[in-house]
C-alpha cells in the first residue's frame, strides 16, 4: 500500500503527497515544477494521462493533471496553485500528445493559458464567447 | 371498321409506322414506370424483411399503395433550389437524365411484353390483334449498340448534375460517379462483346432466338459473372453505390435535389437498374424462351417468362444490396482496372475460341 | 525549396464540412476536413453543439440531484455515468456498499455495456454501407434495454445508482428473463460474425484502415476498447478491480494492429465477455441488503471515481467543500479524447474511410460535449 507512496516521494521529492483513497494520491507541487513533475512521472511509468483540469479556488487557481500507470494500479493527481487573475502554466503537450485536448477544454471553461500549446482555442463554447463559465464569479 | 383502318394505314406506310412507334412508346413507358414502382416496392419490402422489419404496411393491403402515397407526397413538396446553383440547369438536369434513361425503352422489348400480354383478350376483342403490329423494338438491328450509347451518356449527366448543384458533396459524388462509370464501361462492353460474338447479332430478338438450343449462361458462365458485376456497378447499386453513398457523402450527386426533380432522378436510377436486370435475362437466360402456357394464355407466355427472369435478377440485386457494405472508390477502381478488365479480355478470347470450335463442329452458325 | 511550386503536380485542396448535420457523425459534430484529391491532409474537430454545461449544473445541485443529470451525458450507456460520480462521492465519504449492491452494479454495468456496444455496432455497419445490420443491432439492444427497465424502471435515463448502493433490488424472476434475453443476443452475435467476418467487402473496408500503434494510443490517452484494439491489455475491471469484478472470471480481448477491424473485433468480443459476466453474476449474486444509509453529503475532500465505460475510462473528479453541493465536478469523457485525437491519427487516410474510422471511434456527442 505504501509502496506507491514511497515511489511517488522518490519521483517527486519536492511534492507534498496526501493519500485520498486506497491507491489514489494527491501531490501538491510548486508552480515551477509543473512540467518537470509531468516528465518525471511519465518516465517513472505513469504513462496514461487521464485529465488536465483546474479548480477555481477563488483567491487562486488550482491546476491539476491526473495520470495513472499501465501495468500496476495507482493514480496520482498532481496539483499546483497559480495566480487567478493571470493564470499561466506551461503546456504538457511536449510530454503527452493527448494533453492538448484537455488543455483546450480547460482554457475554454476555466481560462487557464497553457503556454506552448500549439492550438489553444475554445472548443466547447463558440469562438465569440466572453468569459469562462466554470469560474466561480462567472455571471450568467 | 377495323379492316378499313388497316387498309388505310397499309396505303400510308409513313403514318402507320409513326403510329406504331407512338403506341409502342406509350405502352413501354407505362410499363416501365409501373415496373420501377414495383421494383421500389419489392425492394423496400424484401430489404425490410432482411432487416427484420415489416416494411410498408399501412397504405393498402401489405402496404402496396405506399409507393403511390409517397409519389403524391413527394410531388407536394417544395422544390428547393440552392442559391448558388444555376436555376435552369439545376431543373433541367433531372429531366435529361430521366429522358435519356427512358430512351432505353425503345430498344428494350417492353412493348412486346405489353402487346402480347394484352393479346390474351383477343378472343373477347378480336380487334386487339392489331397490337401485334405495335411491337417495334425488334426492328432495331443494332439494339445492343444503341443501349450502350444511351448508357454512356450517364457519367456526363451525373457529373454535370453534381457540378451544377454547387455543393461539395455533390461534386465529390459526381466525380466519383464519372470515374466509376467510365472505368466499368470497358469491362461492361467487353462482356457484352462476348455475348455478341457468341450469338453473332446485335439485335436483342436474334440474341434470344439464338439461345433456343442452349441458354448462354451454360455456354459462357464467366461472361455472365462479369456482366452481372459490371451491370450492378453501372446501375450504381450496393456494393458499388459509391456516387450516392447516403451515409458518406449524403446521396452524393443528388444531395441538393428535392421534390419532383428528386423523383425524376430516382426514377432514372431505377429504370436503369430494371433495364440491366432485363438485359441479364435476355443475354444469358434466354429472355422470353420457356414452355408455352395452355389455352388462351398462350400469347402471354413469352412476356411472363421474361418478367419472371427479370424479377429474379432484381431480387438478386436486392439481396446483394442487403448483404454487402460499400466499397471505397479506390478499391472499386482497382477492382475494375486490375481484375475485371484483364478477366474480360481473357473471357473474350475464350469466347472466340469456343465460338470457333462450335462453328467448326457445325453446332452454331 | 518549399516555396517553389511543383509545376503540374500541384493538387488543389478542397475543404469539406462533415457535419454538424451528417448521417455519419452520430450527433451534431463538425469535422472540417481538408482533402487533396481523396486523401485527408487535415481535420479540425468542432464540438460543442450540444454543450449543456453539466459541470456547471453540478455545482448548483446537491448530491442527490446530480445523478439525474449525469445519465443524460451518454444516453446509450447511462449506468456508467451515474456509477462514476457515485464512486467518486463514496470515495470521499468512505462509504461502504453492501455486497449485493456491488453485484447489482456489475450486472447493471455489463448489461449497459452490451446495449452500448450493440448500438455502436449497428451504427458502425451503417457507416460502412451495410444498412442491413443496423436494425439487427437495435433489435437485440431492445431486449437488453428491457432488462435494464426491469432493474431500474427506465429504459435509458436510469437513475439507478445512489451513494451507498443501488436504488432497487432485482425484480422477481429477473434471472429467467435475463437468461432468455442474453441467449437471444448471443445467438444473434454468431450471425453478426458470419455476416461481417466472411464478407470480403467488409474486410476491405476495415482491415489496415487507420492503424494506431500502442505507443501512440497511450500517448494520446486512449482508454477502453480503443486502447485494447491497439494491443495493450489494459482493462480497469481487471487491473484495478472495483465492485465485484475481482470475483468474476473473464477475458480481455485485445487487437493486433489497432486498425478499424481490430476495434470492431474487440468490441464484439467484449459483448461476449459481458454476457459471460452477467451469467456468472446472476448465479453468484449473494442475498442481503443492496443499499445502506449514507451521509447526506461528503466531508471536504477530493475524489476521483472512474469506471470502465463501454468507451473507456469514464472519470469524475469531485471536489467537495463540506456543503450539500459539490465545489467542482470534472467529467473526464473517453469519447472526447478519442474524437479529439482524430487529427493526430487520420492524416493520409482516404476521405471515404473517414466515416468508417469515425464510426469505429464510437463517438457519443452527449458525453463529448457535456
Amino acid at each position: 500500500m505504501s509502496e506507491q507512496l514511497n515511489k511517488l516521494k522518490e519521483i517527486l521529492p519536492y511534492a507534498e503527497i496526501y493519500k485520498i483513497y486506497k491507491n489514489k494520491y494527491y501531490a501538491k507541487i510548486p508552480k515551477d515544477k509543473w512540467h518537470d513533475a509531468a516528465r518525471r512521472l511519465k518516465e517513472a511509468g505513469y504513462v496514461l494521462l487521464s485529465a488536465v483540469t483546474a479548480v477555481d479556488r477563488l483567491n487562486s487557481m488550482e491546476v491539476m493533471f491526473i495520470c495513472r500507470r499501465l501495468e500496476a494500479n495507482g493514480l496520482v493527481i498532481v496539483g499546483t496553485l497559480i495566480d487567478r487573475n493571470d493564470p499561466r502554466i506551461p503546456s504538457l503537450v511536449s510530454v503527452w500528445e493527448g494533453a492538448h485536448f484537455h488543455e483546450r477544454e480547460t482554457f475554454d471553461l476555466m481560462g487557464v493559458y497553457f503556454e506552448g500549446n500549439p492550438d489553444l482555442r475554445r472548443i466547447l463554447l463558440p469562438p465569440h464567447w466572453v468569459g469562462h463559465p466554470l469560474r466561480k464569479d462567472y455571471k450568467w | 371498321m377495323i379492316d378499313s383502318i388497316i387498309t388505310y394505314l397499309k396505303s400510308n406506310p409513313l403514318l402507320a409506322d409513326s403510329l406504331r412507334v407512338v403506341v409502342a412508346m406509350v405502352f413501354a413507358l407505362i410499363f416501365m414506370l409501373l415496373n420501377a414502382l414495383i421494383f421500389i416496392y419489392v425492394e423496400r419490402k424484401v430489404w425490410a424483411r432482411t432487416m427484420q422489419r415489416m416494411g410498408p404496411t399501412y397504405v393498402g393491403k401489405w402496404g402496396i399503395l405506399q409507393l403511390i402515397a409517397d409519389f403524391v407526397k413527394v410531388l407536394n413538396k417544395e422544390i428547393i433550389i440552392p442559391a448558388k446553383a444555376n436555376r435552369f440547369a439545376f431543373l433541367a438536369m433531372p429531366v435529361f437524365i430521366t429522358a435519356v434513361s427512358l430512351l432505353l425503352i425503345i430498344v428494350m422489348p417492353y412493348d412486346y411484353v405489353v402487346a402480347y400480354t394484352l393479346l390474351i383478350f383477343q378472343p373477347i376483342f378480336p380487334a386487339i390483334s392489331i397490337l401485334k403490329y405495335a411491337v417495334v423494338s425488334s426492328y432495331f438491328q443494332y439494339g445492343v449498340l444503341l443501349i450502350f450509347v444511351i448508357l454512356s451518356f450517364n457519367p456526363i449527366f451525373i457529373l454535370l448534375t453534381g457540378w451544377i448543384s454547387n455543393n461539395k458533396y455533390s461534386i465529390v459524388g459526381g466525380f466519383r460517379a464519372a470515374a466509376q462509370l467510365l472505368s466499368f464501361e470497358v469491362p461492361f462492353l467487353l462482356s457484352v462483346a462476348a455475348v455478341v460474338v457468341l450469338t453473332g447479332s446485335l439485335n436483342l430478338y436474334e440474341i434470344v432466338e439464338k439461345q433456343k438450343s442452349m441458354w448462354l449462361i451454360f455456354l459462357a458462365p464467366l461472361t455472365f459473372i462479369l456482366f452481372l458485376i459490371t451491370a450492378i456497378a453501372e446501375a450504381e447499386r450496393t456494393p458499388f453505390d459509391i456516387p450516392d453513398a447516403e451515409s458518406e457523402i449524403i446521396a452524393g450527386w443528388n444531395t441538393e435535389y428535392s421534390a419532383s426533380p428528386f423523383l425524376l432522378l430516382i426514377m432514372g436510377m431505377y429504370v436503369r437498374a430494371f433495364v440491366s436486370a432485363t438485359l441479364l435475362a435476355i443475354f444469358f437466360f434466354g429472355g422470353w424462351l420457356g414452355p408455352t402456357l395452355p389455352g388462351f394464355l398462350a400469347p402471354m407466355s413469352g412476356p411472363l417468362w421474361l418478367m419472371i427472369k427479370t424479377y429474379f435478377f432484381m431480387f438478386l440485386y436486392i439481396l446483394i444490396r442487403a448483404a454487402f457494405p460499400r466499397y471505397r472508390i479506390d478499391q472499386l477502381l482497382s477492382l475494375s482496372w486490375t481484375k475485371l478488365l484483364p478477366l474480360s479480355v481473357a473471357n473474350l478470347l475464350i469466347v472466340i475460341a469456343v465460338k470457333y470450335y462450335l462453328m467448326s463442329m457445325g453446332l452454331m452458325s | 525549396m518549399t516555396e517553389e511550386k511543383q509545376v503540374g503536380r500541384e493538387v488543389r485542396k478542397l475543404v469539406i464540412n462533415v457535419g454538424p448535420q451528417h448521417p455519419s457523425t452520430h450527433g451534431p459534430m463538425d469535422l472540417i476536413v481538408t482533402v487533396e484529391g481523396e486523401t485527408i491532409v487535415d481535420v479540425d474537430v468542432v464540438l460543442g453543439y450540444i454543450h449543456r454545461g453539466i459541470e456547471k449544473l453540478c455545482e448548483l445541485r446537491n448530491y442527490f440531484q446530480i445523478p439525474t443529470y449525469l445519465n443524460r451525458l451518454c444516453y446509450v450507456s447511462g449506468m456508467f455515468w451515474e456509477y462514476g460520480f457515485v464512486k467518486a462521492v463514496e470515495e470521499i465519504m468512505d462509504a461502504k456498499v453492501p455486497e449485493r449492491g456491488e453485484w447489482l452494479r456489475v450486472i447493471a454495468c455489463e448489461l449497459t455495456r452490451i446495449a452500448s456496444h450493440l448500438i455502436w455496432f449497428s451504427a458502425f455497419t451503417a457507416d460502412v454501407g451495410l444498412m442491413t445490420l443496423f436494425p439487427w443491432g437495435l433489435r437485440d439492444r431492445d431486449r437488453i434495454i428491457d432488462l435494464l427497465e426491469m432493474m431500474s424502471g427506465q429504459r435509458m435515463t436510469f437513475g439507478y445508482f445512489r451513494v451507498g448502493g443501488v436504488r432497487y433490488d432485482l425484480p422477481t424472476n429477473f434471472d429467467v428473463y435475463a437468461e432468455k434475453a442474453i441467449n437471444y443476443v448471443e445467438k444473434h452475435l454468431e450471425e453478426y460474425e458470419k455476416v461481417i467476418y466472411n464478407n470480403p467487402v467488409f474486410l476491405a473496408r476495415t482491415v489496415d484502415i487507420c492503424p494506431v500503434p500502442a505507443s501512440k494510443a497511450i500517448d494520446l490517452g486512449w482508454t477502453g476498447p480503443m486502447l485494447r484494439a491497439s494491443g495493450v491489455k489494459r482493462d480497469l475491471r481487471r487491473d484495478e478491480p472495483y465492485a465485484a469484478y475481482e470475483f468474476l472470471d473473464f477475458e480481455i480481448p485485445v487487437g493486433k494492429k489497432g486498425d478499424t477491424y481490430d476495434r470492431v473485433y474487440v468490441r464484439l468480443e467484449e459483448i461476449k465477455q459481458s454476457i459471460n459476466i452477467v451469467r456468472q453474476a446472476l448465479k453468484r449474486i449473494p442475498s442481503g441488503p443492496y443499499q445502506t444509509r449514507s451521509l447526506l453529503y461528503p466531508p471536504p475532500g477530493i475524489g476521483y471515481g472512474w469506471v470502465e465505460d463501454s468507451r473507456g475510462e469514464c472519470g469524475y473528479m469531485v471536489v467537495s467543500d463540506g456543503t450539500p453541493k459539490p465545489y467542482r465536478v470534472k467529467i473526464r469523457s473517453p469519447a472526447y479524447i478519442h474524437v479529439m485525437s482524430i487529427p493526430n491519427v487520420i492524416k493520409g487516410s482516404k476521405i471515404a474511410d473517414l466515416y468508417a474510422i469515425l464510426g469505429s471511434f464510437d463517438p457519443c456527442l452527449g458525453e463529448i460535449d457535456r
